[in-house]
Formats: C-alpha cells, sequence, structure tokens
C-alpha cells in the first residue's frame, strides 16, 4: 500500500507536465491572464523537479513548501486580478498580498524549517476558495459567457475551487498526522495527490480551451 | 471522533460542496441563457411585426395617395385637357369658349384644392412651418367641425422644442391614436395633453371616454398576431425612443407616449 501512494505521489509530482506539455503547444494564442498561469505552470514544474531532487539527496526541502505557497498564492491571485472586476479589487488583492506574507512569515517563526507551513498553506487554500466562488457567483450575477465549457477561465476556476477547498482539512492537520500517524499522513496524502492530478489536468483544459488573445 | 475521520468527512464535505457549487453554475448559466436566447427570439418576432405592420400602413397610405392622384387629380386634368381642347376647336364661338373656360377654371381651382388635401397627407405645411402643436390644433380643428367628436388640446407652455423627426412622428402616432378611437372606441370626448419638457423628453398623453382599452387588450390583439394599426404606433413610438402605455383609470382610458 504504501508503494502505492508513493507512485501516485510521483505521479501528482510529474502531472505539472500535462499542463506544461499543452501550455508550449497553444502559448501563442494567450491573453494575459494564461500567460500568468502559464509562468505559474513554469514556476511549479521547477520546484517539483527541486523537490524531487532533495527528496533524492536526502536534503531538507521545507523551505520549498514556502516558496511554493508564496509563488502559487500571488501567480495565481495575479491571474484573477487580471480578469476580474468588481468594486474594491485593489483593495481586496491587497488584502490578500498581506494575509498570504503575514502567515507564511508566521509560519516561519512558529514552525520554521522543521514542521510544515500549516497556517500559510491554509490561508492560501481558504482565500483561493473564496475567490473561486466570487467568480462563480458573478457569473451567475452577469451571465455573459455562451457556451461555458468552451471558456478557460471555467475550467481554471473549477480546478482552482477543486484543489483548494479540496486541500483545507489536509494542509490543516498535516504537520499533526506527520507527528502522529505518519501511515494515516501518507494515506491522506494520497488524496492530496488525486487532488494535485486533478487540478493539473484541469490546468490542461484551460490551456486546450484557449483559442484566441483574450 | 478521530482526526483522520474528522479529515475524512471535512475533506469530503469540502469537495461535494464545491462540486454542487460547478454543478448549479452550469445548470444556472445553461438556463439563464436559454430564458435570454428565448426573450431574444421573442423580441426578435415582434420586431418583425412591427416591421410588417409599418410597411403595411405604409403601403396604405400610398395606395390612398395613388387613388386620390388617379381617381381625383388625374380625371380632373383630363377634364381640363377635354375643356382646352374645345376651347381650341371653338375659338371663334366666344359664347362657348367663355362657359368652357368657366368650366375650365372650375376644375384648376378644384384640382388645387384636390392637391392640397394630398400634400396635407404626406406632410402638413403647419407641422414643418409651425410646429407640433399647431399642427395637432389643425388637425383637431378639422375633426371637431366634423362633429363626430370634440378634441381638446392642451399644451402646457414650456417653450421646449423636439427635434423634425420626433414631431413628425408624434404627429402621425396622434393621427393614427385618434382614428383608432373614432373608429373602434366610439370616444366623444378626447383630451390630448402634448408636454416638450426638453429636447429629448416629451410626453403625450390621450385621455378618451370610449371603450375601455389596457395594456392587457394590445398584448391580447398582439396575441392574435391582429392589430396593424397598434403595431405601426408601437413601431412609431420606438423610432423615436418612446414607449406607450395603454391605461384605465376613474376618468376614463388613457394613452401614454413617453420619452424613455
Amino acid at each position: 500500500m504504501k508503494l502505492f501512494f508513493l507512485i501516485l505521489s510521483y505521479f501528482s509530482g510529474f502531472s505539472i507536465l500535462i499542463p506544461l506539455v499543452f501550455g508550449i503547444l497553444k502559448n501563442k494564442t494567450f491573453g494575459l491572464t494564461l500567460k500568468v498561469l502559464f509562468f505559474y505552470v513554469l514556476v511549479a514544474t521547477l520546484l517539483e523537479i527541486l523537490v524531487f531532487y532533495t527528496a533524492l539527496q536526502d536534503i531538507n526541502n521545507r523551505i520549498l513548501s514556502y516558496i511554493c505557497t508564496l509563488t502559487e498564492g500571488v501567480l495565481l491571485g495575479l491571474c484573477y486580478y487580471s480578469f476580474m472586476n468588481f468594486k474594491f479589487k485593489n483593495v481586496f488583492f491587497l488584502l490578500f498580498s498581506v494575509i498570504l506574507v503575514s502567515t507564511i512569515s508566521l509560519d516561519l517563526i512558529l514552525n520554521g524549517l522543521v514542521k510544515l507551513n500549516t497556517l500559510s498553506r491554509n490561508a492560501e487554500c481558504t482565500l483561493l476558495s473564496f475567490i473561486a466562488l466570487f467568480y462563480f457567483y458573478s457569473l451567475l450575477k452577469k451571465p455573459e459567457i455562451k457556451n461555458i465549457f468552451s471558456s478557460p477561465l471555467f475550467w481554471f476556476n473549477t480546478g482552482v475551487l477543486i484543489y483548494f477547498s479540496g486541500n483545507i482539512f489536509l494542509f490543516l492537520f498535516s504537520n499533526y498526522l506527520d507527528e502522529k500517524n505518519p501511515d494515516a499522513y501518507l494515506a491522506f496524502n494520497g488524496i492530496h495527490s488525486v487532488l494535485n492530478i486533478t487540478f493539473s489536468t484541469l490546468l490542461a483544459l484551460t490551456f486546450i480551451k484557449s483559442k484566441h488573445v483574450s | 471522533m478521530s482526526v483522520s475521520l474528522l479529515i475524512l468527512l471535512g475533506t469530503f464535505t469540502m469537495l461535494v460542496l464545491a462540486g454542487t457549487v460547478i454543478v448549479f453554475v452550469v445548470l444556472y448559466q445553461k438556463r439563464v441563457l436559454a430564458n435570454q436566447n428565448e426573450l431574444a427570439q421573442a423580441e426578435n418576432r415582434f420586431q418583425s411585426q412591427l416591421i410588417e405592420a409599418t410597411l403595411l400602413s405604409e403601403q396604405s397610405e400610398r395606395e390612398k395617395i395613388a387613388r386620390n392622384l388617379h381617381d381625383d387629380i388625374g380625371t380632373s386634368l383630363n377634364i381640363l385637357r377635354l375643356n382646352l381642347e374645345k376651347i381650341k376647336r371653338n375659338a371663334t364661338n366666344i359664347q362657348t369658349t367663355e362657359k368652357t373656360s368657366d368650366l375650365a377654371l372650375e376644375m384648376v381651382s378644384s384640382t388645387i384644392q384636390n392637391l392640397r388635401m394630398v400634400s396635407r397627407d404626406l406632410m402638413p405645411a403647419t407641422l414643418t412651418k409651425l410646429g407640433l402643436v399647431e399642427s395637432l390644433h389643425e388637425l383637431f380643428k378639422q375633426i371637431n367641425e366634423s362633429g363626430a367628436t370634440h378634441i381638446e388640446l392642451v399644451n402646457p407652455d414650456t417653450n421646449a422644442k423636439v427635434d423634425n423627426k420626433t414631431e413628425v412622428q408624434l404627429y402621425r402616432i396622434c393621427q393614427e391614436v385618434i382614428n383608432n378611437l373614432l373608429k373602434h372606441a366610439s370616444a366623444t370626448h378626447i383630451k390630448v395633453t402634448v408636454t416638450l419638457q426638453s429636447e429629448k423628453d416629451f410626453n403625450m398623453q390621450v385621455q378618451h371616454n370610449g371603450v375601455k382599452f389596457t395594456d392587457e387588450d394590445v398584448q391580447r390583439i398582439y396575441n392574435l398576431n391582429k392589430g396593424v394599426g397598434l403595431k405601426s404606433i408601437e413601431s412609431r413610438t420606438r423610432m423615436i425612443n418612446a414607449s406607450i402605455h395603454y391605461k384605465y383609470n376613474d376618468h376614463g382610458s388613457i394613452i401614454e407616449i413617453k420619452s424613455v
């Protein structure tokens, strides 16, 4: 069983290559939002390679988790900033950045490089889930997209909502499980891997659905 | 409850909620778009009906003018030509020439009169010279003289003026409304109030004591695919960016044309 979860986690790590390939193939059609998203995929790929390498070399790679949270939060937040339009948008995204940076700093103080950055990861998950829900709400209020399945932003938002809302509880208790019940931690990591593969697939679909410069 | 179960339940709940939201958004979006599509189609159908009504109304106007030109003016000019030929043939006979000349002069006067009527039908001279209110005053004077009904014109003096296109359309709308009231509503007293606030802000109310007629009645007629006159009025109203409503209160029925 352990081997299964291990293989699943490798699949999860390398699933970022799916959107990367489609991003390379379709990047000429990208508008600003998808360009930022493609940049996020590039950074995520680099981080996954580093995680893989440090794990093989048995080097402490907790710092990568902080970098991942920061870049993921900032770049995905920028994606939303580029296409969403609402009152107090600037204030909201400023608050988003402040909360993200504050929780990362707090995590560095409280958990250091020994434990996982559960606080900042949870803040990131909650904030991004909230933005994703807000985007869907704005779609309900003003349905402008004729065929929702052909919209790249719909797939991107679906991916964000599934991945980040699904991971809230996993990240919240990851340090606790890592210490008290490593077997359960491995099993729950399996759920995270499935969500990660789903997210990567939906990001790839986002790039596939891009037809023209928006 | 163990932590593992809590995580499992929490994660499952979050995923179910996320899934529900996504499915709801997709279904709601589809339903709203289907409704919008249906509304757009209904509006298109109605627009086509309005265009058809306008074309029919124009066609009937043209037929009327053609009939006037052919039957009255054409006939008069033919008789005039015959008279002139008679004068030419009997140039030496002074008595016949005088008699025929008198007849010809009478014919010319009658033709001029007929031509004026046709011209007034096409575009009343007062409308271009003196504006909407004076033209309506003139129109109502003529109708009142017939004794069929009494029309009163109320115009709060605001010194405002609407553009020529709006004036012509408001005049035609009023003509059509009065025509409908005389034909279908048996109104014996009509009060027309024209309020021009500014170039784009105008209001025309036609109050009458005839048969009760409301927006619902109009809709019923539209649903039966009838009411060419009503559609023509609606079409003209839209042309000048205005709305029309048919209401009923204690004072009788009111037709209100208002800029939007």
